[in-house]
């Protein structure tokens, strides 16, 4: 490293004087107290200001301990972003000390600055990510980090707000002080975990919080959004005072976006021919089709920005660009600008919040949500991409609501026959319905191929009936079938499918009896719970319905050996009930499993995992028959 | 080594293509002139795909449809020009102009121009302008984006792709044309070569590809695919080669193809005869950052210390650096072609696949081994030119050695330094340029045999008097699959680790309780790594009336939900590995077999399974094998993969029925 640049950043790290004494630490010790672990924490400092009440300063500086040789492979490179006006990153160093006293130093200066370009016409305000490589990291190290980043009034038109997990997710932080200094008038505070803010001791300036032996989270599958507390600090005492500034925005701008609304229907009919509801063509393009900037969400990117009322077509929009025009598309129909959470499914906390919410959209009464990332159409007031969230809703005084759940969200029913016919070949005659999450996914890329399949006809020599089968072949069992049949019902999330196939291989003989191995035509849901036992977090989950019914043909000359045992589960929010039952024709299998809620407690977790092994069983299941004499 | 070759190499990779501004109704006139047309003819010559392929005036494509109207996006005319100027420098000029059709079917933001942070491109010339309804728009500067390139997260180059917001409203014809200019690559001013795709994302009226040099120099090619002579010219000290094409259909891409370079027909370049000339202008930048400094010249001795043989020293010394060293690639405003100083990766414990084999490199040859750096294109192979156009990703280490019987050997660079040698498929069949700075030479680098990729599972069964199951599993890597499995081990969180292997035992065997895990090297075989586990559990077997069900505890199972393309051109690039598990099972005393799996399976060029059971002094033991073999499986095969996946499904659902003792009241 230049000379130069180790002055500068010895320079800039000068006001680091308590955490740069790098006291030693006993590698030793700490790998002994937290087995497997790469790398701890060993202090945090998080330190809120407001120098003025245009701006809010965060302060953070994290020292360290490198226990193993695999810490290196997380924490090389730097990454981080800075948002012209919206999230200033106005210093950072990094300062590695080897256990041979060797020294690396990282600055601001040495980070290269890459734009993301996502924003369209004023690239000077777009995000800038920065990256820089933390270099001298072994066994044995001591990483002293430190950034500030500010946070202006005017990216959220005059709000600040912002937060911070508490706690690392990857690692032990043996001791954390966060100290909200500009706390009082206008600097608020609260955590979405409400039982950590009466924690908060008042200190010489604001508040402060003082905890130690915070615990990394531990690798589990099925985990939700938000599992560490979040602190937030605004100017706004009021949860919905970022909704009250939304609101005024979009009071400004909703009026000149109308005039684009035509285009964009026009452009709607144009990507969904097949498509004969206006509404429901018009929220598929605006969701699915539009381009808008921050796929990811994160609507507040680039702050409150209406920009202009532009066409589809000139450029990929602002997502606020975005809302004014849906706002405006949607209002004739009841429609009703909602800004929704980020799936955590904790109650906001009670001060003006922005970064707790992701999409942008308007709720259409008994239809859907459209968002600036897709188009969530409801069965039964919910969707499973809404089970459970909290939502800003626009329409006067604004509200915090929450949209309920509901295994309505994603139904499917099937129900059929199986039979052997000549030459052991196993014969499955399936019906299936589907609405809510699946019956809308199929829905979307069956009328999807509808369209291209009424542009491109001329040219194409497959019949409806080849497509169909092709259709339910490809994107249902992944197989060769013989017939298929698809029909749309009126639920927009509906499908309807019919199939004929065949399996060999399933019909094996033993000594003196044959074994029938029965496939499911789906997964059963939860089989990624099988193997989890302890557990510490809820379980995110899909509200769903699963319904199998299958009558299983005795093959002549042949004898069913008993049926496999009954399987019940009834754990409030889950259950899974498996009944066999012998009719004149052979074997009845009734197949049901239901998910009410989102999200369960980990205190469901032996239920659950014991609910997924009987799931496990019931999707392996094999039937018995004796030849007969 | 990130950077592919030369720019246009890599800029053809993000372009659509551009062209010369030539009037439309030159294209109406050239339709018109067909018959007249006097230009010599491509004559195409594929593996796998026919003349049609490449024409879309085919008989087979034409008469039923107008192309232009027809195509979502057609070019009228792209043009590329690549361009080594008398001071040294590049210049790339692209023109093109598209019929736009169907307007979604463009991008909302066109990658024009990488601006390489080491090479200081600059943009000379950019016009573009989109003409729908009669109405002409300038697309200008404030169309006009910088945004990061998709580099991994691990190489940061700083490098910035210029991209230009397109609009996107309605039918029209888009114009673009752009001059940039760059410097060459840093420590190799000399040459200029590279890559271009001949065919573009949509068919194209008019293609030409023009590459100039100064008059003094002359340019080598290999037209992969297609036979078509260059139209040689020289004018104001300038030597131009013009290759046109006519008609050109776009390029098929198909999921799990062979490497676009080995798929589509493609120009190589080059201002140089021979790969030596080419090894011996790489070498020389890199032989200045091989010195060992006292602190790599001592830590390679102590690793060589008592150790014998050209391949164990030389294993040494990669394992450590394999092992010590993690990957990252940092190369602000850098050529990104040369690696840093052996003695700065040392002191920082980091670099990329350069810095690794400059380090490697550099302690081997400490302590008297000969060792060189050589550039490869790892992944997907490609097929070396037959005139030296680079086209790398990847650098690994030669070490010439007499007493090997290819007179020297291979190490890769950024493996996990277990079953590191011979290196993977993923380096395999293929040749790599040796940068011995005493004459480099291609050499090529052989496939290892099967017995690399074996993972080799044994699970023992054991009825215990209270009805238990316990289980005793060993699971054997054997050289790649061992450095694959570590390479994945070390880039997971480890407790992130320990529940997935715990996961994948508890998957396997119903109800499974895990008394015991270790995992490590297997201290009987080196290069093997062994996870062994200790399970009970009272749900293996499923009782029905008399009979007793056993579902076998399979460790590992094959994707089963395989989606077969209807239109497939290319063929599937198979990547190679070999699973052997065996289950015994001791049948608890009493009971009767009425079922076991049998014996079962198929075999094809590409793929084979089998299933073998059979009963020996009461126990039953069941062996699956499934293996992939490294290669190319024919398109028309993909059904039959798919089918073969489900049959491998079903071999494994085969289950074992026993007749269990009646109970005594």
């Amino acid at each position: 490293m230049r000379s130069s640049l180790l002055i500068l950043l010895a320079t800039l790290l000068a006001p680091l004087p308590a955490l740069a004494a790098d006291a030693p630490f006993d590698l030793g010790a700490l790998r002994g107290e937290w087995p497997g672990q790469d790398w701890v924490i060993l202090e945090r400092s998080l330190v809120f200001e407001m120098p003025s009440a245009e701006v809010l300063r965060v302060t953070e500086i994290r020292k360290a301990a490198i226990l193993q040789e695999s810490a290196r492979e997380k924490l090389a490179m730097l990454k981080t972003t800075h948002r012209p006006g919206c999230r200033e990153l106005t210093e950072l160093t990094v300062r590695t000390v080897t256990r041979d006293g060797a020294e690396h130093l990282l600055g601001r200066d040495d980070l290269i600055e890459q734009p993301e370009g996502d924003h369209p016409t004023d690239p000077e305000r777009g995000t800038i990510d920065l990256s820089g490589p933390r270099k001298g990291l072994a066994p044995g190290s001591l990483m002293t980090e430190a950034t500030t980043v500010e946070y202006p009034a005017a990216c959220y038109r005059g709000l600040i707000a912002t937060g911070r997990e508490l706690g690392h997710r990857d690692a032990p932080t043996l001791e954390e002080i966060v100290e909200i200094r500009c706390a009082g008038d206008g600097c608020h505070f609260g955590v979405d975990q409400r039982q950590l803010e009466e924690l908060f001791q008042p200190a010489d300036r604001g508040v402060r919080l003082e905890r130690t032996g915070l615990r990394g989270l531990p690798s589990e599958a099925a985990v939700p959004v938000r599992r560490l507390p979040r602190l937030s600090v605004s100017s706004s005492a009021d949860r919905l005072e970022a909704a009250r500034v939304l609101a005024a925005g979009l009071a400004d701008h909703e009026g000149p976006a109308r005039s684009r609304v035509a285009g964009y229907a026009k452009d709607a009919k144009a990507e969904y021919p097949t498509v004969s509801d206006p509404v429901e063509r018009l929220a598929r393009f605006m969701g699915n089709d539009v381009p808008v900037f921050g796929d990811d969400g994160l609507f507040w990117m680039q702050g409150f920005e209406f920009g202009e009322a532009v066409k589809a077509a000139d450029r990929p929009l602002m997502p606020l660009e975005w809302w004014a025009v849906a706002v405006a598309a949607f209002r004739p129909y009841g429609g009703i600008p909602v800004v929704l959470d980020t799936k955590g499914h904790l109650e906001p906390a009670e001060v003006g919040n922005v970064i707790d919410y992701d999409e942008i959209g308007v709720l259409i009464p008994d239809r859907g949500v459209v968002t600036h990332l897709r188009w969530i159409p409801m069965t039964e007031g919910t969707a499973s991409a809404l089970a459970g969230r909290w939502a800003l809703r626009l329409d006067g005084e604004p509200t915090l609501a929450r949209f309920p759940s509901s295994s309505a969200a994603d139904r499917r029913h099937w129900t059929g026959t199986v039979s052997l016919v000549e030459g052991g070949f196993v014969h499955f005659d399936l019906e299936g319905s589907l609405s809510g999450h699946r019956g809308h996914s199929l829905r979307d890329s069956y009328e999807t191929s509808l369209g291209y399949w009424k542009k491109a006809k001329k040219k194409r020599r497959s019949s409806p009936e080849e497509r169909d089968r092709r259709f339910v072949g490809e994107m249902i069992f992944k197989r060769r079938i013989a017939v298929a049949t698809v029909e749309l019902p009126d639920d927009p999330t509906g499908i309807e499918l019919s199939s004929i196939h065949t399996h060999d291989g399933l019909w094996q003989k033993g000594e003196g009896v044959r074994i029938l191995a029965l496939p499911l035509p789906e997964d059963p849901p939860l089989l990624d719970l099988v193997g989890t036992s302890d557990r510490s977090s809820d379980f995110a989950m899909r509200p769903q319905e699963r319904l199998l019914e299958l009558l299983i043909v005795t093959p002549k000359g042949h004898r069913l050996v008993g049926l496999p045992g009954p399987i019940r589960v009834d754990e409030g929010p889950v259950q899974a009930e498996l009944t066999w039952e012998e009719a004149p024709e052979g074997a009845k299998l009734r197949f049901r499993t239901a998910i009410e809620e989102p999200l369960l407690a980990a205190s469901l977790a032996p239920a659950l995992t014991a609910a997924a092994e009987l799931v496990r069983q019931a999707s392996e299941c094999y039937l018995i028959y004796e030849i007969e004499e | 080594m990130t950077r592919t070759s030369i720019h246009p190499a890599r800029l053809l990779a993000l372009l659509a293509g551009l062209a010369l501004l030539v009037p439309s109704v030159a294209v109406a006139k050239k339709k018109k002139d067909k018959d007249e047309d006097d230009e010599p003819k491509v004559d195409w010559k594929h593996p796998w795909a026919s003349d049609r392929y490449f024409d879309y005036e085919d008989e087979d494509w034409s008469g039923k449809s107008n192309p232009r109207k027809d195509s979502d996006l057609f070019y009228d005319e792209v043009h590329t020009t690549l361009e080594q100027l008398a001071d040294g420098r590049h210049r790339t000029e692209w023109e093109v102009v598209l019929k736009v059709n169907e307007p979604e079917s463009l991008p909302a933001l066109l990658p024009v121009e990488r601006l390489d942070a080491g090479r200081n491109t600059e943009i000379l010339e950019f016009e573009a302008t989109y003409t729908s309804g009669g109405r002409v728009r300038e697309l200008g500067e404030d169309r006009l984006l910088e945004v990061s390139p998709e580099e991994g997260s691990l190489y940061i180059t700083g490098d910035r792709v210029l991209g230009l917001l397109l609009p996107r409203d309605e039918p029209g014809l888009l114009k673009i044309r752009m001059v940039a200019v760059q410097d060459p690559i840093g420590g190799t001013e000399e040459y200029f070569g590279g890559s271009v795709v001949v065919q573009e994302h949509a068919r194209a009226a008019l293609r030409t590809i023009t590459l100039k040099v100064p008059e003094a120099s002359r340019l080598w090619f290999n037209r992969r695919f297609f036979r078509l002579k260059a139209e040689e010219t020289v004018e104001d000290g300038v030597r131009s080669y013009k290759f046109t094409f006519k008609h050109l259909r776009y390029r098929p891409w198909d999921p799990g193809m062979p490497n676009v370079l080995d798929a589509w027909p493609v120009l190589f370049f080059s201002n140089m005869e021979t790969w030596e000339e080419i090894g011996a202008a790489k070498s020389e930048p890199w032989e200045e950052q091989l010195v060992a400094t006292p602190e790599v010249q001592a830590w390679a001795d102590a690793l060589v210390e008592g150790v014998e043989g050209t391949l164990p020293r030389a294993r040494a010394i990669h394992d450590a650096v394999a092992d010590g060293w993690d990957y990252l690639g940092f190369y602000p405003g850098e050529s990104g072609w040369v690696p840093h100083p052996a003695g700065e990766v040392f002191d920082a414990r980091l670099g990329d696949c350069k810095d690794q084999t400059a380090l490697m490199v550099t302690g081997m040859r400490a302590v008297g081994i000969d060792a060189d750096p050589a550039v490869i294109f790892s992944g997907l192979r490609v097929k070396t030119a037959k005139v030296p156009a680079v086209v790398t990703n990847h650098v690994i280490v030669h070490v010439t050695d007499p007493e090997h019987p290819e007179g020297g050997f291979f190490l890769d660079s950024v493996d996990t330094g277990t079953g590191a040698f011979p290196v993977s498929q993923n380096l395999a069949n293929r040749e790599a340029l040796v940068l011995d700075p005493d004459g480099a030479f291609l050499k090529k680098v052989p496939l290892a045999g099967r017995e690399t990729r074996l993972h080799d599972s044994e699970v023992v069964i054991r009825f215990e008097a209270d009805g238990l199951a316990r289980l005793t599993i060993e699971d054997r890597w054997h050289g790649e699959a061992a450095n694959g499995r570590l390479n994945r081990r070390r880039q997971t969180d480890p407790h992130t680790w320990d529940r997935r292997i715990r996961e994948r035992l508890r998957k396997a065997v119903p109800g499974g309780r895990i008394e015991a895990l270790e995992e490590g090297l297997d201290p009987e075989q080196p290069d093997v790594w062994l996870q062994t586990a200790e399970l009970v559990t009272d749900r293996l077997v499923v009782h029905n009336g008399e009979h007793a069900l056993i579902n076998l505890p399979w460790l590992d199972s094959w994707p089963t939900r395989i989606h077969v393309e209807g239109r497939r051109l290319h063929p599937r690039e198979i990547h190679g590995s070999w699973t052997r598990s065996k289950i015994r099972i001791q049948l608890p005393e009493g009971a009767e077999l009425v079922h076991h799996p049998g014996q079962g399976g198929e075999e094809r060029d590409a793929f084979s399974c089998s299933i073998d059971s059979q009963l020996v002094d009461r126990e039953l033991q069941v062996e699956l094998q499934v293996e992939f073999v490294p290669g190319r499986m024919t398109r028309k095969h993909e059904e039959v993969r798919r089918n073969f996946h489900l049959g491998l499904a079903k071999l494994q659902r085969r289950p074992v029925v026993l007749l269990m003792p009646e109970v005594q009241p």
